[in-house]
């Protein structure tokens, strides 16, 4: 299926290896999202992509915060709401970290849930790239 | 006390009367006899935080001398008094209980801003004006129209129509209607309700008086003032609330109603404006902690209104009338109508109201955008407390819950839900991450009905949700035709209440017939046998009635007949009652009333007929009446003998060539006689 010519989002964009290098927006996925749209709601993807965008935002800062001394219950309560929001935005890959940041959070040990709330930091730049259009390198 | 009348009953029996619920009712319980224990009702009040909180708010705004704020509730009990707490909790419980939507006419809304609006109004006019105590103050005027909700939730339908019916007219206009339809207007149902919930009689009285249309006397009778403070009150609230749909003719009640305020307070024109924008201020806060809709108002803003709606009626005025005017045009202070909204045409099958919740925005958005495609109409909310609130506020036939949410946690939603009467009812659906056996136990124990995993796909959810809309559906049936039943029961009673009362009328002149006046004089007779007060009737009789009837027609003749009733009827005393037995015949009932006093009515009577024209065309002239006074003390043995001797003095006076009073028996009976008559009887 064609992405929407009017919605400037990138399926070329891949993870780095480190991360998987599976790309960063799944299309068949994304395009569940884009069947919805209809004459009743025909701006619904973007509408979409951006409540993702600016929420995101929000959480992610939520989660460096918890890292930094809130605790590891903000941390759970933030990557949780970012699993499902991700995933219905296309990205994959960052909603699985997401999930096992989700359970790291519920105790795994420290050290562990730092290197992947990194790892979900450099994943969650991605998809930002990737939502907005940025035509990414294929690695 | 003043009796409970049956009509209130029936009203009661329907079972919608509002009524505090949960704390409420235990506290109304816990302190049905005096000597209830102050902590008892502490720890009653103290089980629901928001109630606490707003108890001590009162505490601490009512009282501002200077004492340290009040931070528990049995400080407050020490400050307030018990009785005041109580009260006050039964109408917190009430606020907090109450529903939307049954009349739709009905702004429910409004009726608690404006009442909220009074309530403040009374509390802060009593603090100015050192009289009563504000927080009683604040109670009465937060419970002052509480009948109209009563009848808005009992006979939601046929009080709608009311009110549409009665829209911009005056409330004397509205009581009548009340009275029309129900026999009862909604006056008489906030005294008895207030009564039922065992508040002070002096508020009952006050409330009762605040719904009368007197002219405003400054008097320093209790109830008369604490009646006037709460319709200075009502003026300040309904001030606030003027808006640009207001009829000028209203708009200007208030004005005037404010002028009044000025003089009653001693202030200027910007000491008022100071002392209504305290309030306005008092009242948002108020709003806040009663979740009440309030908004940000300003007095300058009101005035300019109030100018601007002079303007328009005297412009109005001035232009021949061209619309029919149905205003009275009395310049008493009246209070507020009801709000009436006007309810907007319905448009074919009504959606289905669902509420989506969810934390996630995405989610939500797309959530919300399936549910659109099914045909709903959607709320949303963003977290737990929002979802509580707008399902208590509106509630929809099914809600929609995401589990994992961090300020109240779905389960926690469903279960808050549950022990509401209004949860009780909605079919919810849970929204769950995961799907552990463990949380949907939990789920179904905490009252779920069905549950969905994300992410969800689009027919699964479609398929969910069509189940849960069966079930609604037979819900909404099961409640309607409850609620039909308790109208058609309500309706059945009144039915049954006009035949009786349609038995013992006269159709023609409206007055109680032949069988009410023989059921009223036994009843009397037996009073009199009892406990010795004398009663007394006057019988009388239209002179020449027949040579009427003869030369003008029957229709004359009625109007004769209707037109005497009437004169008899302006002659009377208060407790006096005025029967058609027949004919051109009537019976006059004089309790407590000795032969002599009988006399002086029954002269009355004969000359408010006599100077009396009955305007029917080509006959204009008065007629006359002989009448005949028997007393219980004029030495009659039975009833039958009284009525016999009235009758008897009747043909006395018309002997004695008509238009004059006859009495029966002795005029001044002894003491040996009255005993005589007493052991007789």
């Amino acid at each position: 299926m064609q992405p929407n010519p009017s919605i400037p989002v990138s399926f070329s964009l891949h993870h780095s290896a480190a991360h998987g290098g599976e790309p960063v927006i799944d299309q068949e996925a994304f395009s569940i999202l884009e069947s919805l749209a209809d004459e009743d709601d025909p701006d619904l993807v973007n509408e979409i992509v951006e409540l993702f965008l600016e929420d995101s935002a929000l959480r992610m800062s939520q989660i460096e915060e918890g890292l930094q001394g809130s605790g590891a219950d903000t941390i759970r309560a933030a990557a949780h709401a970012l699993k499902s929001a991700s995933a219905n935005v296309g990205a994959l890959c960052f909603s699985s970290t997401c999930a096992s940041l989700e359970s790291a959070a519920q105790g795994e040990p420290d050290g562990d849930l730092a290197s992947i709330v990194s790892s979900a930091i450099e994943m969650y730049a991605d998809v930002r790239r990737a939502l907005a259009g940025e035509a990414g390198n294929d690695q | 006390m003043t009796p409970i009348p049956t009509e209130f009953e029936e009203l009661k029996n329907s079972g919608e009367l509002p009524s505090p619920t949960g704390v409420g009712m235990k506290i109304l319980e816990l302190t049905r006899t005096d000597d209830y224990s102050a902590e008892d009702m502490g720890d009653a009040i103290m089980s629901d935080p928001s109630l606490t909180g707003r108890i001590l708010r009162l505490a601490n705004t009512a009282d501002k001398a200077g004492h340290e704020a009040v931070t528990t509730v049995s400080g407050a009990t020490m400050r307030l008094g018990g009785s005041v707490v109580r009260d006050l909790a039964l109408a917190f419980s009430l606020i907090s209980e109450r529903e939307a939507g049954a009349c739709r006419p009905f702004d429910y809304e409004r009726y608690w801003s404006l009442s909220l609006g009074r309530a403040v109004a009374a509390q802060e006019l009593s603090r100015h004006l050192k009289v009563f105590r504000p927080e009683e103050a604040y109670i009465c005027g937060l419970l002052g129209e509480v009948g109209m909700l009563a009848l808005a939730s009992v006979h939601a339908e046929r009080y709608g129509k009311i009110l549409i019916a009665t829209q911009g007219q005056t409330l004397r206009a509205l009581r009548q209607a009340e009275q029309e339809e129900f026999e009862i207007d909604h006056a008489t149902v906030s005294r008895c309700m207030l009564s039922e919930w065992g508040l002070p009689d002096l508020f009952i009285e006050a409330v009762v008086e605040f719904n009368s249309q007197r002219a405003f006397v400054p008097s320093e009778e209790p109830i008369t003032r604490l009646s006037d403070i709460l319709r200075l009150s009502d003026a300040i609230g309904s001030a606030i609330l003027l808006g640009e749909t207001t009829p000028p003719r209203r708009i200007t009640e208030v004005g005037d109603q404010l002028e009044i305020l000025r003089d009653v307070l001693g202030f200027d024109d910007s000491g008022l404006q100071n002392f209504c924008d305290g309030v306005s201020k008092e009242w948002q806060q108020w709003g806040e902690s009663l979740d009440i809709e309030t908004s940000e108002v300003r007095f300058s803003q009101v005035f300019a209104v109030i100018a601007r709606g002079r303007e328009m009626l005297q412009a109005e005025n001035v232009a021949p009338a061209a619309s029919d005017n149905t205003g009275t045009g009395s310049a008493s202070v009246t209070t507020s109508m009801p709000p009436a909204k006007v309810p907007a045409p319905s448009q074919g099958e009504e959606r289905m109201r669902i509420l989506a919740v969810d934390d996630d925005p995405v989610s939500l958005r797309l959530l919300v955008k399936h549910l659109r495609a099914e045909r709903f109409e959607v709320t949303m909310a963003r977290g737990g407390k929002e979802a509580l609130k707008k399902a208590l506020q509106e509630k929809p036939a099914l809600m929609i819950v995401d589990h994992e949410m961090p300020d109240l946690n779905g389960l926690e939603v469903v279960r808050a839900l549950r022990r509401s009467s209004v949860g009780n009812s909605m079919y919810i659906l849970l929204l769950t991450g995961s799907h552990t056996n463990e949380l949907l136990v939990e789920a179904f124990d905490a009252g779920a009905d069905d549950f969905v995993t994300k992410p969800f796909l689009p027919s699964g959810l479609s398929a969910r949700i069509k189940a849960g809309v069966r079930i609604a559906k037979l819900q909404a049936k099961v409640e309607r035709d409850r609620k039909t039943i308790l109208e058609q029961l309500a309706d059945k009673n009144a039915l049954n209440r006009k035949l009786r009362t349609a038995s013992l009328t006269d159709p023609l002149t409206g007055l109680p017939n032949r069988r009410h006046a023989m059921n009223r004089v036994e009843v009397e007779w037996k009073a009199t046998e009892r406990n010795g007060l004398p009663f007394c009737v006057i019988m009388l009789d239209i002179d020449k009635f027949k040579l009427v009837n003869d030369n003008f027609g029957h229709d004359v003749g009625d109007e004769v007949l209707q037109a005497t009733s009437l004169a008899v009827k302006s002659a009377l005393r208060g407790e006096d009652e005025v029967c058609r037995l027949g004919g051109e015949e009537f019976l006059v009932i004089c309790r407590g009333a000795f032969e002599k006093d009988g006399a002086i009515v029954a002269e009355r009577i004969r000359k408010a007929v006599e100077s009396n024209i009955v305007n029917s065309p080509g006959f204009e002239r008065a007629v006359t009446v002989s009448l005949g006074v028997a007393g219980t003390h004029s030495g009659v043995s039975s009833l039958m003998a009284l009525l016999k001797a009235s009758d008897e003095a009747v043909y006395q006076a018309k002997n004695d060539g008509r238009n004059c009073v006859r009495v029966a028996g002795a005029p001044h009976p002894s003491p040996e006689e009255q005993d005589k008559c007493r052991r007789s009887a």
